[in-house]
């Protein structure tokens, strides 16, 4: 996505500000939550959030779209964790991990970006569990660690690696020449 | 009030990871807020997550909404203010209730605090330095009675501090009270003092709202009760 800066202090730059990003939140929140319905939601919240901020503090250059995915993804793990507190709506209704379900391979099918996936595809298959697990489904390291039976320390560990692991990779991808 | 850094460890690495993921709760994530205030080594590593993080988020594909989501957005924006100044409520399509008064305080210093790490992992993407405990802005509060001075400091890392000097101390029963205002009016608690020489942390972010402090009956009020000692809006 790139990173274009915006002056938001005017409706019209509002709409070109929208334009330039609601298929990126959109897609963000979809991917988050799988109902349209959530999603749109989330991300009226979030431009409208963008609309009231973004007047009286305006980003950094650049920033403004970024700014905006935080929120997006903030907003929706909100609303997947509500969905959480619910029993008769319980952890994921439509990805059960069952013994033996394979939750990496998984993983990287639902997360469509290419360079995602080909990052993900680097990572031990334990990493790459606990990351999807946090980054799109919103669950804290605290329900990871009950929901595959792993000691706290370990899910953490694992976050720590996976993460670092995966910033390297994209990084690698955008800049060849940091791993030349 | 003086603040003791604990020591750098590889815990407080794997806090940060999941500080960017925004995987901590209240307790957790204030903890590791008041470490990261000290501590160049998770600052540094703090920002690569967030940074990392929004890498992730670029690269989601994007999905297009309902034809009618950009005219109902639109819509909202132009909603008109109402004749007492304030502007009508947004028609909110999604129905949750936070968990409680403060609960509700802690999603908007979420939410904040979210916008200025993207902002920050921003800079750093682009080549620029920060530290997050370095000062983006401060600002002085006026002062619209009595002694003293109260100065708001916004942090690289999306903290906010207040540093209150020279006021008097609040009378027996009584105590300094911190609130954000927004473009309506409407105050929000951001924190109670009982002694006006120090620097504390604001549990929200006053950025684009008006900062005032009042004195208020202990241990604290809902609401602004009295007129405000200091105001100023907080904007850089």
């Amino acid at each position: 996505m790139s990173q274009r800066p915006f002056d938001l202090n005017g409706r019209e730059c509002f709409e070109a500000f929208y334009d330039a990003y609601h298929r990126q939140a959109f897609g963000v929140a979809y991917r988050l939550l799988g109902r349209s319905g959530d999603a749109e939601d989330v991300v009226q919240e979030a431009f409208l959030s963008a609309w009231r901020s973004f007047a009286v503090h305006p980003p950094m250059d650049g920033a403004s779209g970024r700014w905006l995915l935080a929120i997006v993804r903030n907003r929706a793990i909100d609303v997947l964790r509500a969905r959480r507190r619910r029993p008769e709506q319980a952890l994921d209704p439509q990805v059960p991990v069952a013994a033996g379900y394979d939750v990496p391979v998984q993983a990287i099918s639902h997360m469509d970006g290419e360079r995602t996936r080909e990052a993900l595809g680097t990572l031990p298959p334990e990493q790459c569990e606990v990351l999807e697990l946090a980054f799109f489904r919103g669950l804290t390291h605290v329900e990871i660690a009950e929901r595959l039976e792993l000691p706290l320390g370990t899910v953490k560990g694992r976050l720590r690696l996976g993460l670092s692991r995966v910033r390297r990779v994209l990084l690698d991808e955008r800049e060849p020449s940091r791993s030349a | 009030m003086t603040q003791v850094h604990e020591a750098h460890s590889s815990e407080h690495e794997q806090a940060a990871a999941l500080y960017a993921l925004g995987l901590l709760d209240d307790g957790d994530r204030w903890a590791f807020e008041k470490h990261l205030a000290g501590c160049s080594r998770c600052q540094q590593v703090m920002a690569e997550d967030s940074e990392t993080v929004g890498l992730l988020l670029d690269d989601v594909p994007g999905a297009e909404p309902p034809p009618e989501f950009r005219s109902h957005l639109m819509n909202l924006v132009d909603l008109p203010a109402e004749p007492n100044g304030h502007r009508a409520e947004p028609i909110r399509l999604t129905h949750r209730r936070t968990r409680s008064f403060v609960g509700g305080f802690r999603i908007k210093a979420l939410v904040l605090a979210a916008a200025l790490m993207a902002t920050f992992a921003s800079g750093l993407a682009a080549g620029q330095r920060y530290t997050a405990n370095q000062v983006l802005f401060a600002t002085p509060l006026q002062s619209l009675s009595g002694p003293g001075s109260a100065i708001v400091v916004i942090r690289a890392s999306g903290v906010a501090d207040l540093e209150l000097r020279g006021l008097p101390n609040p009378p027996p029963g009584r105590v300094y009270e911190a609130w954000t205002l927004d473009a309506n009016g409407t105050a929000l608690m951001a924190g109670v003092y009982d002694d006006g020489d120090g620097t504390y942390r604001l549990d929200q972010s006053p950025l684009g709202r008006t900062l005032e402090i009042t004195l208020e009956a202990a241990p604290g009020s809902e609401r602004p009760t009295s007129a405000p000692i200091f105001s100023e809006r907080v904007v850089p």
